[in-house]
């Protein structure tokens, strides 16, 4: 069963949100930032810069690919698109998280009540 | 656009990574400046406010770009940048220039006489080939930086690594060789042949190879020296010209 560690939870958080926003279509670092904190209604909102060690990381790893767009005349940028590895990366993150909240309900549901 | 050219020098400055890794960093983040500065300007805020705002949201602090460095340094980068810097100094590269020619000036002499009586180790002649393969490399990859000038960052290295492996197999083989030689005059020795004919047969064959193999790997390894400095004074300059936007002149 996947499981999330305490201590990275935050990575895990950022990680999943991020390849979360990559299942549709490619897009830039930017468009990542802006597309989760629109999604999320501002609760997930991205001090830009953390988002490179991230990206790079994911890329790294071939979860994700980046790859460079040629425009003419203006400053190329960089995309990135889910792999067929990132995909299954991201389906075991997603599990992990829903594990988590399960077992976190369960104990603050009972402590609730 | 050179709005944000303060921001990218401080995340140059801090950026403990090579080139052209370095560069591909910053220009992508140049780029979604751009992109988050267009944003906000869209959104109806002043020019100063957008640049204001995009500024306080790309916050890239030292961890941050510590984060990234530690991402994307290997230890083979960090031994090949470390040739690489040392072969920045031009007198480092004139004393290599003059230790090349000198032993390739004596290698021709010796060469001559070795290869006309026939006693030179067959290890020679995969030494040689590979000697002219880095040739042809090397002269292409003069040509293409240096008198065809494409400067395309993509391709900028491609081919100088090769370089490198060459002269590395070049030395490889030289020192194969020699103890394949005198293995095989140790054997010749105990089947009851004479010592000092084998011991001198033995010397003769491997410094006719050493002949080769050491001048071709030097000058392999001086070749992609240049080459790579070249390489990443070309980088150096597109990335300030790529920063600096459409308002500068290339400086290539």
């Amino acid at each position: 069963m996947p499981e999330l560690e305490i201590q990275q939870l935050a990575k895990s958080c950022n990680e999943a949100l991020i390849l979360a926003a990559l299942r549709g279509t490619p897009r830039h670092g930017y468009q990542l930032a802006l597309e989760i904190e629109e999604r999320s209604r501002g609760l997930f909102r991205f001090g830009h810069g953390t988002l490179y060690p991230i990206l790079h990381k994911l890329e790294k790893d071939g979860h994700i690919k980046g790859a460079w767009d040629e425009g003419s005349g203006k400053r190329k940028r960089k995309h990135y698109e889910l792999t067929p590895s990132g995909r299954r990366y991201a389906a075991r993150q997603v599990a992990a998280w829903r594990v988590f909240f399960e077992r976190f309900f369960d104990l603050v549901g009972g402590v609730e009540s | 656009m050179t709005r944000f050219r303060e921001t990218l020098k401080l995340a140059s400055d801090r950026l403990d990574l090579p080139q052209p890794t370095k560069s591909r960093i910053l220009l992508e983040i140049a780029s979604d400046l751009d992109a988050a500065y267009e944003h906000f300007r869209a959104q109806g805020l002043e020019e100063e406010e957008a640049v204001r705002k995009t500024t306080e949201r790309f916050q890239l602090s030292d961890e941050v770009l510590a984060q990234l460095a530690q991402i994307h340094r290997t230890p083979f980068r960090r031994l090949l940048d470390r040739l690489s810097t040392s072969a920045q100094s031009r007198w480092e590269r004139l004393m290599l220039l003059l230790l090349l020619l000198f032993i390739a000036g004596m290698a021709g002499r010796h060469l001559q006489v070795s290869l006309l009586a026939s006693h030179v180790s067959p290890f020679v002649w995969p030494a040689l080939g590979l000697a002219l393969v880095a040739l042809g490399l090397g002269l292409h990859k003069g040509y293409v930086l240096f008198l065809k000038k494409d400067h395309n960052l993509r391709h900028l290295r491609s081919g100088l690594h090769p370089l490198l492996a060459l002269a590395g197999v070049d030395l490889g083989i030289g020192a194969y060789g020699w103890v394949f030689e005198l293995h095989a005059a140790a054997g010749r020795v105990a089947r009851g042949a004479e010592p000092l004919v084998c011991t001198l047969d033995w010397l003769l064959r491997t410094s006719g190879l050493m002949l080769i193999c050491l001048p071709a790997a030097l000058g392999t390894a001086l070749a992609w020296f240049a080459l790579t400095s070249k390489a990443g004074a070309i980088e150096r300059a597109e990335i300030e010209h790529q920063l600096g936007g459409d308002d500068h002149e290339n400086p290539l």
